[in-house]
């Protein structure tokens, strides 16, 4: 008999990486010491003036390969307002009895003192361990003795078992960076996607291959099978293992602070930043496994997976609901209503975003609760049961950043929408949300393109709108003897701009939301009246009867005639954008009001018309004003007719409003005539 | 027969019992008055805080409440807070249809248990246990019990009948329950508008509130603390963690924070050898604040690490020393370690901080405060020093501790004392000379000034202390005009001699004033005009209360194009009452124009009878500010 055991002693594993850290812990120049500001950004209260990362994978015969991420920053405090700087966080993962390690932690605090640096390492009582959440632990840090002038090192490394979690590099942070540095080895046995994002080019991209070699040690234990053949005999035996290892190096320098602007999505997908997603495993003599690879692969594995596509297609006391619900309904337009009505009236969305499910529907639905996946995946599989072609789409919502469609990463998903098509058209839908139509997505979804998980035609679809937002105010105002000014104004809100009016009535009751309109316009409302309120599928409609709050007794009246729906201030002030601008959706604001002249007054003098447009049919705006039959008509058109501009349109953008914004500022001229 | 009818007699009370026990907690039963303008009924609650000795307490908490609709969604989500000291001994919930048929229970393990770590902490060691019981059909009913036990005795939380606005109450019962001569003392507060029994018993006595109707609170309006029915308790002797005291008076409530603090002012030889130093030659109690006012922003940051004796014990002064941060605890601790050694007798001084902070109750001591800082007694004076800012002005409290009572904690014990106001000096003070062309175009040079809680607005106390970005975009945000470039700019921090921020700029803009055919029309108040705050006068139910005032000066010089002249001039305006002052004038001469104004609004507490007044006051000068002026050409 021979039994054989592998003893595990990694003999050898890699030579000292080829490219050392630019820093040794602790050892800081003067000049870093002595520096009081940032040349290249004066403003700047803090700098990262090293960071710098290595992850590497590597083999030991007890744990198999596991991720050494190792780490060095060095930050220099330039005034008070960076002291926060001094705090850092570092969030380990854990699953099971599996957990990232921290591994040795250290910090420093360095300030010069005279002439002298003088170190303050950080203790015991300054390091926190915080159970953030089921898999996250948080270590908290903060560091001792900071000042203005301080330099703070911070050098630890975690061990990692999770392959899929290779860690990602930020290059750019809220403060300017000088140097920032990432070097990653990867066995050739391990394939990650990787991609950068950002604007900013790197300094140095490179890549080579190198050769390594892990030996491994057994042994085998031979004997003591026979009659008296004595004692066992063991025998020591190593055998070396050859592979090529991948060799990345990324270096940024003198990055900008990144500095947030109005209309954003999210900071992440500003920044600069190399991500990483494990897209498969190659072992010698084993089949490969694709952990990821391809958007078929991806669909495929979603339309597979049990919390996606495995529960749409089961799920079969669903037929149940859905005869219910249909009866009576012949159109497909009808059912799909029906259908999402009936979901949007039985499960309240919990808030999460999510693209798998966490319990089957019949427990949502007992729930009365569910997660955007289990809601909509729902959708989808009833609306399946009534035999109307209906698909999932995963999405990346606007919080949660765009979506490379180069890069075939589920992990760029965090929310799933339906998709249904209606004599050759896709409709876009989505249960989350109570206040909305049948087919509109919530704001939050109106993020670029989604991908369409089918079994048979599996696409991108892009994420628009499917109704346009807009405002329309029609009023007929007139001047009265007293001098005031009185109208009747009808507003009619579609799309987003209905949402929000919805959502605010709602939420304040109607005489709050009077009363906040009244403040905001300083009218005096004497009778109002609202429509559809309820109705989602209908504009919402406020008509009022007013007084405006005018006193307009003279010989020469001057009015200005915007008297609802104008644009008061322009959102753009910075002069420069580093970004763009992303409204997510266009959007429309008319304004059509008629004002009576009042008896023994003539027009001396009106505004001008006007209409300008953004180059590419950005968007358009148009003045028209005009007098007939004794009263002034005028119309004022904005619309933005795209989602985003980039920094190069944004002078364009900037400018537009500023024209429209004075524009819709001026003024009629009335005076009495001599006659 | 006889037996029959029995049975039927049997029968019919067994359903009348089952159509009572659903019927508790159907929504029919809810009175009209209780549910106009209600978007939750509290149905039933019956808590019971009951002290067992002098370091140990029990809550016990049963509340049934209906949301009505989704406005009170958020009150669908129940969570208890725990620490080391508390324990959750029970923990129930659930849910009923409109027609009190259980949907929905909940034990300990379905609710998820967190870190509650509050924003701006870096630590602390409170955890949360939270569950969310919305579910879709309006109205539902919640019930929700739980039992804390408290490994101490030293506060005692609130009741409340209500406790939002828009919320009623059926029944609500609390009871305080002692053993021997642990009897708390307690007070009752907001009772105007509620029906209440009380009923004492030896060792126990209740509260029941009936009928309690909602309110809703109004712009300016008293806060929620004035309005919200409450029983505050407190003990007399207490014991946390180890450290036992009496809170009868506020004196012993002080001596027992001193006896946390004791002998936690040890500094290092070098510290103390560095505060002789740089005070020796200094001879007045200001000057000596000052210089070590200073030398503790230099040295220190503010960093909210909660721990040690529930986060009532700073930690010593000489770990501060050593790693120069700590929370306002610690940091305050360490400022009067650091008068101490150059002779200056400071207290470290309690207080409940925030803008809009309910004012702690001076008559009833307890637990009531958030924060901590440093009085100094200079004759019949006293300094004020807030030790967690490292940019705040020296003495500078600001409407984050200003002008309210707090607790110095001196050798014979805790004593009321009452921060300032910094009224009087909150002054914007803008200069504007202004060269607007015949297109409306133009150039305006401007110099602002910003003066006690003005230094405040829109964050400028931050911005000023940030970077120039920071106070670019502060200075584009205080403009409204439709486009302009800053062509240049300073900003000067007075800081920390005052709290006062100036700053000057120069602007290009394209669109001060707008051409319409032979007319220039040019609004003189270019950049402060008033927003319509109160309107409406009917249904107006409470007092207005103005927190800050305001005081305001403007005064422009336009440059304005040749050959114009104004076709009508709006009436100078003066106005003068009980809320402030208002003045505006208007000068011409040789082709300038000149804007004089000046708002003044008083703080106080306005009665309702006045609201109408209040509300013309604000709407004339809105109207006024918003005057534009149209230009002829003479040619």
């Amino acid at each position: 008999m021979r039994s054989t055991a592998i003893l595990g002693t990694l003999l050898l594993s890699f030579n000292l990486l080829a490219q050392k850290a630019p820093i040794k812990f602790g050892k800081i120049s003067d000049e870093e010491l002595n520096m009081t500001a940032y040349e290249k950004d004066p403003s700047a209260s803090a700098v990262v003036l090293m960071d710098y990362g290595t992850s590497v994978i590597s083999y030991d015969q007890t744990n198999g390969f596991k991720i050494e991420f190792e780490r060095i920053r060095r930050i220099k405090i330039l005034n008070k307002e960076g002291y926060s700087w001094a705090n850092f966080e570092i969030p380990l993962f854990h699953r099971g009895s599996d957990k990232e390690k921290l591994n040795g932690l250290k910090a420093v605090t360095v300030n010069m003192e005279g002439n002298k640096p003088v170190e303050t390492k950080l203790g015991k009582d300054g390091i926190f361990e915080d159970e953030t959440s089921e898999n996250w632990t948080t270590i908290k840090l903060t560091l001792p003795n900071v000042r203005e002038g301080s330099i703070i090192d911070i050098e630890y490394s975690v061990m990692s078992p999770f392959i899929f979690n290779f860690q990602d590099w930020e290059f750019q942070t809220t403060i300017p960076t000088k140097w920032s540095e990432y070097i990653a080895r990867i066995p050739e046995y391990y394939d990650y996607q990787k991609y950068s994002q950002g604007y900013l080019p790197f300094k140095i991209n490179e890549q080579k291959s190198e050769r390594r070699t892990i030996m491994l040690s057994s042994k085998e234990r031979t004997g003591g099978g026979g009659f008296g053949s004595g004692a066992s005999q063991t025998n020591y035996s190593t055998q070396n293992i050859e592979y090529n290892e991948n060799v990345y190096r990324w270096v940024a320098e003198d990055v900008p602070a990144f500095d947030e602007e109005p209309y954003m999505t999210t900071y992440r997908d500003y920044i600069s930043k190399m991500n990483f997603e494990l897209a498969q495993i190659r072992f010698p003599n084993r089949p490969v496994e694709l952990v990821m690879g391809t958007w078929t692969n991806i669909n495929k594995e979603l339309l597979e997976a049990a919390e996606f596509g495995g529960v749409v297609k089961r799920s079969n006391f669903l037929n149940k609901f859905v005869e219910e619900i249909l009866a009576g309904k012949t159109s497909d337009i009808e059912k799909v209503d029906a259908i999402c009505k009936y979901v949007k009236a039985n499960v309240l969305w919990d808030g999460n975003y999510r693209k798998y499910t966490d319990g089957n529907f019949k427990r949502v639905l007992d729930d009365k609760k569910g997660n955007s996946a289990e809601i909509n995946l729902m959708l989808v599989s009833m609306l399946q049961k009534a035999n109307l072609r209906a698909d999932p789409v995963v999405i990346s919502t606007r919080n949660h950043g765009f979506v490379r469609q180069q890069f075939p990463l589920s992990s760029q998903f965090n929310y799933v929408i339906g998709a249904v098509e209606i004599d050759g058209k896709l409709l876009l839908i989505d249960g989350t949300d109570r206040g909305l139509s049948s087919f509109m997505l919530p704001e939050r979804c109106l993020n670029g393109a989604g991908f369409l998980v089918s079994e048979t035609n599996s696409r991108w679809v892009e994420l628009a709108p499917a109704v346009r937002t807009k405002t329309l105010v029609e009023a007929l105002v007139s001047i009265e003897e007293e001098g005031q000014l009185k109208g009747h104004i009808e507003i009619v809100k579609e799309g987003y701009d209905g949402q929000q009016m919805r959502k605010e009535y709602h939420a304040k009751g109607e005489e709050s939301y009077i009363k906040s309109l009244v403040e905001r316009n300083q009218w005096v409302v004497h009778k109002q009246q609202f429509e559809n309120l309820k109705n989602l599928d209908e504009p919402v409609k406020e008509i009022y009867d007013l007084t405006l709050n005018e006193n307009l007794q003279a010989d020469v009246i001057y009015l200005s005639p915007m008297i609802a729906n104008g644009i008061t201030e322009n959102p753009f002030k910075a002069e420069k954008r580093e970004y763009p601008v992303d409204f997510g959706k266009g959007f429309e604001q008319v304004s059509m009001i008629k004002i009576k002249i009042p008896k023994g007054y003539v027009v001396e003098e009106m505004p001008a018309s006007m209409a300008i447009a953004l180059p590419d049919k950005g968007g358009r705006f148009l003045y028209n004003i005009s007098t007939a039959n004794g009263e002034i008509a005028l119309t004022s058109l904005f619309t933005i007719n795209k989602g985003i501009f980039t920094q190069l349109e944004y002078p364009h953008l900037k400018e537009f409003y500023a024209r429209a914004i004075s524009k819709q500022g001026e003024q009629i001229v009335l005076k009495k005539s001599t006659e | 027969m006889k037996l029959t009818k029995k049975l039927v007699l049997l029968s019919l009370s067994l359903i009348v019992a089952d159509v009572l026990g659903q019927s508790s907690y159907n929504v029919q039963s809810i009175p009209d008055e209780l549910r106009r303008n209600a978007n939750v009924v509290v149905r039933e609650k019956v808590d019971q805080y009951s002290i067992k000795s002098s370091s140990n307490a029990t809550l016990h908490s049963r509340e049934v409440i209906t949301i009505l609709n989704p406005n009170g969604r958020k009150h669908a989500t129940k969570a208890v807070f725990y620490d080391k000291l508390t324990k959750v001994v029970q923990l129930k919930a659930m849910v009923y249809d409109a027609n009190g048929k259980q949907i929905k229970k909940l034990k300990t393990s379905d609710f998820e248990d967190y870190s509650a770590i509050s924003g701006f902490s870096l630590y602390e060691d409170n955890r949360i246990k939270i569950a969310d019981l919305s579910t879709t059909h309006y109205p539902y009913t919640i019930e929700f019990e739980y039992e804390l036990d408290y490994k101490f005795l030293f506060y005692i939380p609130t009741f409340n009948p209500i406790w939002d606005e828009h919320m009623s109450a059926q029944s609500a019962q609390y009871s305080l329950l002692w053993t021997g001569d642990t009897k708390p003392r307690y007070k009752l507060l907001n009772l105007e508008e509620v029906t209440v029994t009380a009923n004492e018993e030896s060792g126990k006595i209740s509260w029941s509130f009936t009928d309690v109707k909602p309110f809703e609170r109004e712009k300016h309006g008293p806060s929620k603390n004035e309005l919200l029915p409450a029983v505050s308790a407190a003990p007399s002797y207490f014991q946390y963690d180890g450290y036992a005291g009496n809170m009868d008076t506020w004196e012993n409530f002080g001596k027992w924070i001193s006896r946390l603090n004791k002998d936690r002012d040890e500094l290092s030889v070098e510290t103390k050898q560095k505060v002789i130093e740089l005070t020796k030659d200094l001879n007045s109690v200001e000057e000596k604040c000052r210089v070590l006012y200073s030398f503790l922003q230099n040295k220190t940051r503010y960093v909210s690490i909660q721990l040690g004796i529930g986060g009532f014990q700073p930690f010593e002064a000489r770990v501060v020393d050593e790693v120069g941060y700590g929370d306002c605890k610690a940091l305050s601790n360490y400022m009067v370690a650091l008068l101490k050694v150059a002779g200056v007798k400071s207290n470290y001084t309690l207080i409940r901080a925030g803008g809009d902070a309910r004012p702690i109750d001076a008559k009833f001591p307890s637990t009531q405060f958030n924060h901590v800082i440093v009085s100094v007694p200079n004759g019949a004076d006293t300094l004020w020093l807030e030790c967690t800012s490292q940019s705040n002005p020296f003495k500078y409290l600001g409407t984050f501790t200003g002008n309210r009572y707090a607790l110095a904690i001196t050798d014979q014990g805790g004593k009321i004392v009452r921060t300032p106001d910094v009224d009087g000096e909150n002054v914007m003070k803008r200069m504007l000379e202004v060269m607007v062309d015949e297109k409306g175009k133009g150039i305006i040079k401007g110099h602002v000034s910003y003066l006690g809680q003005q230094y405040e607005k829109d964050n400028l106390n931050f911005v000023s202390n940030s970077n120039v970005g920071e106070q670019k975009k502060w200075i584009e945000q205080s403009i409204n005009l439709p486009s302009f470039r800053i062509e240049n700019y300073t900003f000067e921090n007075h800081n920390p001699k005052a709290a006062k921020v100036e700053i000057s700029y120069s602007l290009s803009a394209d669109r001060i004033a707008s051409t319409s055919g032979k007319r220039l029309f040019l609004a003189p108040n270019l950049f402060n005009k008033l927003a319509i705050h109160f309107s409406s006068p009917e249904n107006r139910v409470s007092d207005v209360i103005i927190e800050d005032s305001i005081v305001e000066f403007d005064s422009i010089e336009f440059h304005l194009p040749e050959n114009i002249y104004p076709e009508f001039i709006p009436a100078n305006k003066s106005i003068n009452n009980q809320f402030g002052a208002y003045e505006v004038n208007y000068t011409f001469d040789e082709g300038r124009m000149f804007y004089v104004r000046k708002f003044i609004l008083n703080k106080g507490r306005y009665s309702v009878d006045t609201y109408a007044e209040l509300c013309a006051f604000n709407k004339e000068v809105s109207k006024t500010d918003n005057i534009s002026i149209a230009f002829l050409n003479k040619t």
